[in-house]
């Protein structure tokens, strides 16, 4: 269990992270996503100690992270994959890691075998690629078989294969009972892996809620093409429905199911060449969750929306 | 990679997930925080390289002046003057000491391996504790065998040609080595430190090697003779005294006086290095 605390972070004059309080909880994998600069790597830092709060605080499992006994054994992070010795091992690494709280070769074996780098064990961590840097910071995270595994970006430089192997462990670890909170900006990473998601912008927290409850906030909308689209945006248009002009022959209507829409156009002898309700991906939902974020804050800087950029006025 | 680790890993996933192990046993103690900066240093193949120098140096000059003396030894020279010639590579190889733990100190910062570090251990006076320990119980050996060394072979030389130099166990003999010991290990102590407050490689050798090693005696050379008194007390000015075999020259520190205040200069750099480490994000 991770709790954060009203934590705010200044650097400056900016404050990266702005009164930020979640809490990250046991037999989930919770996702804390955000555009990048949005504080992602900041709050993580201060979860492991490493940068001082401006104000506010963060608990692990009810204790300071410099209280832990060990701390590796309670949080294993992986924050930057890079962030090894180049000139040393992979197994010297993790025995290097491991020794702070006891742990031997066998251990560091066990891990290395686990993350597929067994093969290179004995080879300096500087020629690895990025995917297998990234395993190496996967397997110090594990090293201490942790009951808290935070990782930020860890999707990072993996190939397609190593992307499912990280969901397939995440959802094991998860299912084992373990805390996993893992960030991300790309929200199509978060959809097949989250249970839970922690949305960040601009320092402050847009969301804190169960991915279930993200899609079924978000409504559906209906793509219909038509020849004659000036005559269907006159036969939809009415109070709370939007349409969206997609292309000459293509609009997006908001508001209506697709079954009104069609008998709407058969009535009045329009020709439809397709009609199809389009579900909203969780890449929309977010967008428009930092995108109102960001408006209601008055600025303009901040993620654009390719859903509103392209919609005309009706 | 190849294809068949990672298709092997992923169904291997599949039958178990993370292996457990008794986590009950798992605690964070100084020292193991000690055994994990022992373990960084001694897995990397630079450090036993720059060991080996320290000893070649230490060993080496000292063997080559002591030949050089056994020629050219002046009529009236002493025993202490001739064993401080056998042990003179010290003064050499205290640059590549400095060198040396300006690199341990910085090194993880230009990977960002420090962060990793400090999640791990977050009491950061542990941190330069365990660092301080591990280089010293490298350093501290590899000075003594160079030095031991210089000197037993130095004074074979210099005895066969009937210079009167130093037993080995002279009590004036053991002080210098000891105090060359001190010495040398306290200046990459010293280097460590700077490492720490400076994180950057480069940075932190150019200020131990020129700053704390060349600076003093080219300012004793230009700044008038008033200057002394406060010279003598710089970390190297002070570790020479210490390592002093002769009598000190009048106005410069006695070997005792020279080890208070080096020592004093050691706590001071590994102090401030923990301060700045606590303070700072890391």
């Amino acid at each position: 269990m991770i709790e954060v605390q009203h934590l705010t972070r200044q650097f400056g004059d900016t404050t990266a992270v702005d009164d930020v309080s979640f809490a990250v909880r046991p037999g989930l994998v919770t996702g804390f996503l955000g555009p990048n600069g949005a504080g992602k790597s900041t709050t993580m830092r201060a979860i492991l100690g490493l940068d001082r709060p401006t104000s506010g605080r963060v608990l692990i499992d009810g204790h300071d992270y410099a209280d832990l006994t060990a701390p590796i054994g309670t949080v294993g992070a992986l924050l930057d994959a890079k962030a090894v010795d180049k000139r040393r091992s992979a197994r010297n690494h993790l025995r290097a890691l491991g020794a702070t709280v006891g742990i031997g070769s066998r251990r560091v074996d066990e891990v290395l075998e686990l993350v597929g780098l067994a093969d290179v064990a004995h080879q300096a961590a500087g020629g690895f690629s990025l995917g297998m840097g990234q395993r190496l910071g996967i397997a110090a995270a594990l090293l201490a078989d942790p009951a808290i595994v935070m990782l930020d970006e860890p999707a990072n430089g993996l190939d397609p294969d190593g992307i499912l192997w990280i969901r397939t462990l995440l959802r094991d670890l998860a299912a084992e009972g373990r805390t996993v909170f893992l960030s991300s900006h790309l929200m199509s990473e978060m959809e097949l892996t989250a249970d839970h998601l922690v949305v960040i912008g601009q320092g402050r927290i847009i969301a804190d809620l169960p991915m279930a409850e993200l899609l079924a906030g978000t409504t559906s909308r209906v793509s219909v093409s038509t020849p004659d689209v000036a005559r269907l945006v006159a036969l939809v248009t009415r109070p709370g429905v939007e349409v969206q002009r997609r292309g000459v022959h293509e609009v997006q209507v908001t508001g209506l199911p697709a079954a009104t829409v069609g008998d709407l156009a058969c009535r009045h002898g329009l020709a439809l060449h397709e009609l199809r309700t389009v579900s909203v991906s969780l890449e929309e939902a977010y967008m428009s969750l930092t995108h109102a974020a960001v408006t209601h804050r008055g600025t303009t800087t901040g993620p654009q929306s390719p859903v509103l950029t392209e919609s005309t006025p009706s | 990679m190849s294809t068949a680790t990672v298709h092997r890993t992923t169904s291997g996933l599949a039958a178990a997930a993370v292996p457990r192990f008794d986590r009950s046993q798992l605690r964070l103690t100084p020292t193991r925080a000690v055994r994990s900066e022992w373990l960084k240093l001694t897995t990397l193949r630079s450090t036993w390289f720059t060991l080996a120098s320290i000893v070649v140096l230490t060993a080496g000059v000292g063997v080559i002046a002591s030949a050089t003396y056994s020629s050219s030894a002046p009529a009236g020279a002493t025993a202490a003057e001739s064993f401080a010639v056998t042990i003179g590579g010290g003064s050499l190889a205290v640059l590549v000491v400095g060198a040396l733990g300006a690199l341990v100190g910085a090194r993880e910062y230009q990977s960002g391996l420090i962060r990793t570090t400090i999640a791990a251990v977050p009491h950061r006076t542990t941190v330069v504790l365990a660092k301080t320990a591990a280089l010293a119980a490298l350093l501290v050996p590899a000075v003594a065998v160079g030095v031991v060394t210089s000197a037993v072979v130095g004074g074979t030389m210099l005895r066969g040609v009937h210079v009167p130099t130093l037993a080995l166990t002279d009590p004036l003999a053991l002080r210098a080595m000891a105090g060359t010991v001190v010495y040398l290990t306290g200046i990459g102590l010293i280097g460590l430190a700077v490492g720490i407050l400076l994180r950057s490689v480069a940075g932190a050798v150019a200020t131990v090697i020129g700053v704390v090693l060349l600076l003093p005696p080219i300012a004793a050379a230009m700044l008038p003779a008033s200057w002394d008194r406060v010279l003598e007390l710089l970390p190297s000015q002070a570790g020479e005294a210490l390592a002093a075999v002769t009598a000190p020259a009048a106005g410069s520190l006695s070997a005792g006086a020279g080890l208070a205040d080096f020592l004093a200069w050691v706590v001071v750099a590994l102090a401030a290095a923990s301060l700045v480490l606590s303070r700072r994000d890391a």
